[in-house]
């Protein structure tokens, strides 16, 4: 199924970027060797944050500090943004800077996820909209008309985590 | 009662008919939050997103049950009213934190000067030494490979193609990272089969190296 850009518009869940987020997210972009490379590790930093932020606020507990986003030697050699989500496995979240129509998603984060939720980044880094998710994508660029509401998260995060599956 | 605030109480009504932790909980919520989002408070200060994001915490917690404060109350005023009032409180809380610490700088910079009125330096931060950079990671990581003390990088090969390591995929990495594409071509394998390799054999070792430098965050 495919989405039409309003109906995107609809699904988006803006949220805001806390201080802490954007500190964080320059701290990691600081250790990185070229300015290509701090961006993206800013963008992806901010856009596993604020997922973090929201599944907090749904009460589904969350491990951030688990997955190699967090992890200073695989960021480096990788584009990764995951989060891990206790019981249920690994979720990509990929920043889209604002405007965009379709999501980059490097090879290598297309395999061992349990989705993929994309995260639209505001310019000013103050606040992040959630636009929406897919459970896989084995494909470079995802466009945003075929991402489902980011609400979908929520029954694929309490299937896996009924089925038990998500620790595998 | 206006059209939004009429469908704001029709999803509260929903959302906490439901059980917390549920999700059709999780999801009147997650619409609430998305009907309400532009409609709330806004000013332009550096602390405006951390009260935003607490208020959102607080409505979450107490919007059907008081988990951390009182639970919301329809008679006493709209949803919109309730989280206004309290995000305008948090951020008067920042605003009173913010003027403290400016007053208690203010105050460290006039002792300061009291004490040495001729020296040039006023702000008391100036005098310690700038934290030294931390160790640079790429040439850390770099080195870690090439030198491959245990042998393993070396060892970790893709299958039917013994010629890629995952030293030389971690080496061919590091940014600026050469493309999937252009390391395909030249190695002579798909690029999906190289990433997925990457992905599973070579990422492990990169995890096992960051455990052993004892990094955590």
């Amino acid at each position: 199924m495919t989405y039409s850009s309003h109906d995107i518009e609809n699904f988006a869940l803006l949220l805001p970027l806390t201080q802490n987020a954007r500190r964080v997210a320059q701290q990691f972009a600081n250790e990185q060797p070229t300015p290509e490379k701090a961006e993206q590790v800013r963008l992806n930093t901010l856009a596993v944050w604020v997922v973090n932020d929201y599944l907090q606020m749904m009460n589904i507990p969350t491990d951030l500090s688990a997955g190699d986003s967090w992890n200073p030697h695989v960021r480096l050699c990788a584009d990764v943004a995951d989060l891990e989500v206790s019981g249920a496995g690994r979720l990509e979240c990929r920043p889209l800077k604002k405007g965009q129509r379709s999501c980059y998603i490097p090879p290598e984060v297309w395999e061992e996820r349990i989705g993929y939720m994309v995260v639209e980044i505001d310019d000013s880094l103050r606040s992040a909209s959630l636009l929406g998710f897919v459970p896989t994508a084995a494909t470079h660029e995802l466009p945003v008309s075929q991402l489902q509401p980011p609400e979908d998260l929520i029954d694929c995060l309490s299937q896996l985590r009924q089925s038990g599956f998500g620790d595998i | 009662m206006d059209r939004v605030e009429e469908q704001v109480q029709r999803l509260v009504t929903e959302a906490c008919g439901h059980p917390a932790g549920s999700r059709p909980r999780q999801r009147n919520l997650t619409r609430l939050i998305r009907l309400i989002a532009n409609k709330l408070w806004k000013e332009n200060t550096p602390y405006y997103e951390d009260a935003l994001q607490q208020t959102w915490v607080y409505f979450c917690q107490n919007i059907c049950e008081g988990n951390t404060g009182e639970a919301y109350n329809p008679s006493r005023g709209s949803v919109l009213t309730w989280l206004n009032t309290y995000l305008k409180r948090r951020l008067q809380d920042f605003y009173i934190e913010t003027k403290k610490q400016q007053a208690t700088r203010f105050m460290g910079r006039q002792r300061q000067l009291g004490r040495d009125e001729d020296s040039e330096t006023a702000d008391p931060l100036d005098n310690f030494p700038a934290s030294p950079d931390p160790p640079p990671l790429l040439e850390e990581v770099r080195a870690w490979a090439e030198t491959d003390q245990t042998g393993e990088l070396r060892r970790t090969r893709l299958q039917d193609h013994p010629q890629v390591t995952a030293q030389i995929l971690i080496l061919r990495r590091l940014p600026p990272e050469t493309s999937w594409k252009a390391l395909a071509a030249e190695l002579g394998v798909p690029a999906s089969t190289l990433s997925s390799f990457y992905q599973r054999q070579c990422l492990p070792c990169l995890r096992k190296f960051g455990e052993s430098e004892g990094y955590i965050e």
